[in-house]
Order: C-alpha cells, then structure tokens, then sequence
C-alpha cells in the first residue's frame, strides 16, 4: 500500500481590524500574530524581542487589551480589533500624548522597546489614569528595556498621565534657556 | 521562531472541545503563554491544537461553598485584580 503524505495544515482566513482598517489575509495556522502584523500587513513598528513572551517588545493592543502579540496565533486574533503603534500619532503626524511626553522625558535611546512600553503604558493609564511612581514601575514589568532607560520611560508615564488629563498641556514649555556659561578664552 | 506545523481547530462549546481531544495528539491552546514557546523549540509538537478561547464563560473566578473555581480561560491578570 503506497504511504500517504502528511497533509498540509489547512490555510485558515483571518479577517482583523488594524488601526481602523479591516484587514484579511490567509494564514498557516502556526504564523504567529507579530509575524501576521509585520510581514503580511508589513506594520514593522511592532517589534520581535525575545520571541518568548518575556520582553514585551511586541506588545499591542487586541480588543484594548495589551498582550504580547509573539505568543499568540495570528488565527487566534480572528475577528479582534488591533491596535499597533502605528495607530497612536494622528494622521497629520501630531504624537500621541504618551508619545509626546516620551518625546519630551527622553524616555527612548535605541527605542526597540518603546512601542512596547507605550502600549503597556496606555493600558495602564486606561485602567488607572493617575499612578504612582511605582505604579507605573509594576505595569511595566512585563516590558524590558535594554538600555535601562527606566528612569526616563516612569518619568514619561507619569508626565502622560498628567498631559491626558488636562493637568499640564500637551507640549511642554520651553524650559527658561539656561545662559550658557561663560568659558574662559571664549571667542 | 516557529512552531512546526499543526492543524487548528476553534473549539465554539466544551462539548466540542472535549470531543476534539479524544485525538491523543491534540492540545488545548488558551493563552498560549507556556504551550507556543514549548512550540517555538519544538519541545511540543502537537498535531492539533484546540482553542478554547471562544468558548464563552471559562474565564470566571468565583466562591463555589468555601472553595476557590478558577476557570480555564481567566488570566494571571484577572487573578491579581480579583478581590
């Protein structure tokens, strides 16, 4: 009796909203959803970190919940309303607020996890809109930073918090310029 | 990193999902947090993996009589937020 093949794993269909847009695409069901976003709706500012859940470099939000989006299939995403973050600026190009109050805080120096940091930072100011510092240091342990920038990243969080909620404005001001100091033998 | 290939299957009932994993090569797949990285090193290599995710009511914490019923489908987070 001749040996069947294996049968290839039936292609699923995958309808999903991104960033407001609908979109649908066939897939196998082992393609993973950050792979889904990134190749096949070529929506790279989701990055691959570690590739096993920990790093959090990968995060987006699925139904506005924020989830590590290597660790799950992309046919698992199937109907789900996704945002990434090339969802957050407006159109025009005008931040976000927590973008802006990265932008301000020096909140990114490589900035491979900041949309990670970002997407958990939303969530987090969604379910607590005024945090402590820590925290904003507990919601973002899920998300590693391998420059340690921590410090500027919980001082960007917090300044966000206060941009959404009206409590200081959008941009911030220009600090009053510090007269540079005099060097000696300065032309 | 991927899986090796598999076939999957949403389960939309526990009825269905039970009937599902009478395959001795089957899987249940729910966050997918400790079973996918298992996958990616090819440490598991299920033929089918069954969701049940969309199987609605599995994600509840309640007081059954004095003893705590965790449903398959809640998460750490709701566990740490639960009262």
């Amino acid at each position: 009796m001749v040996q069947t093949q294996t049968r290839e794993p039936a292609l699923h269909s995958v309808a999903v909203t991104v960033n407001g847009t609908r979109q649908s695409r066939e897939v196998e069901p082992r393609q993973l959803l950050v792979y889904f976003l990134r190749e096949q709706l070529g929506l790279t500012g989701t990055h691959v970190g570690c590739d096993t859940s920990q790093c959090g470099a990968c995060t987006i939000l699925l139904d506005g919940v924020a989830v590590k989006s290597c660790t799950i299939l992309a046919v698992q995403a199937d109907g789900s309303d996704i945002k990434t973050i090339e969802g957050y600026a407006e159109p025009g190009g005008k931040l976000h607020p927590i973008q802006q109050a990265f932008w301000e805080e020096h909140g990114l120096q490589c900035g491979f996890c900041t949309p990670g940091m970002v997407i958990a930072i939303d969530q987090l100011l969604r379910d607590n809109p005024k945090p402590t510092e820590s925290e904003v240091r507990r919601a973002l342990d899920g998300n590693l930073c391998r420059c340690t920038g921590y410090q500027n990243i919980v001082k960007a969080a917090l300044s966000a918090s206060k941009k959404l909620s009206g409590e200081e404005p959008f941009e911030k001001p220009e600090a009053e310029a510090e007269p540079e100091p005099a060097l000696a033998g300065a032309r | 990193m991927f899986p090796a290939k598999f076939e999957y299957k949403a389960a939309g009932s526990l009825q269905e999902a039970v009937g599902l994993l009478e395959d001795p090569e089957a899987k249940v797949i729910a966050g997918g947090h400790s079973l996918l990285p298992l996958m990616k090193l090819r440490l598991a290599q299920p033929k089918l993996l069954v969701d049940i995710s969309r199987i609605p009511d599995l994600a509840y914490i309640r007081d059954e009589g004095g003893q705590l019923a965790i449903g398959a489908m809640a998460t750490y987070r709701q566990i740490q937020l639960s009262e």
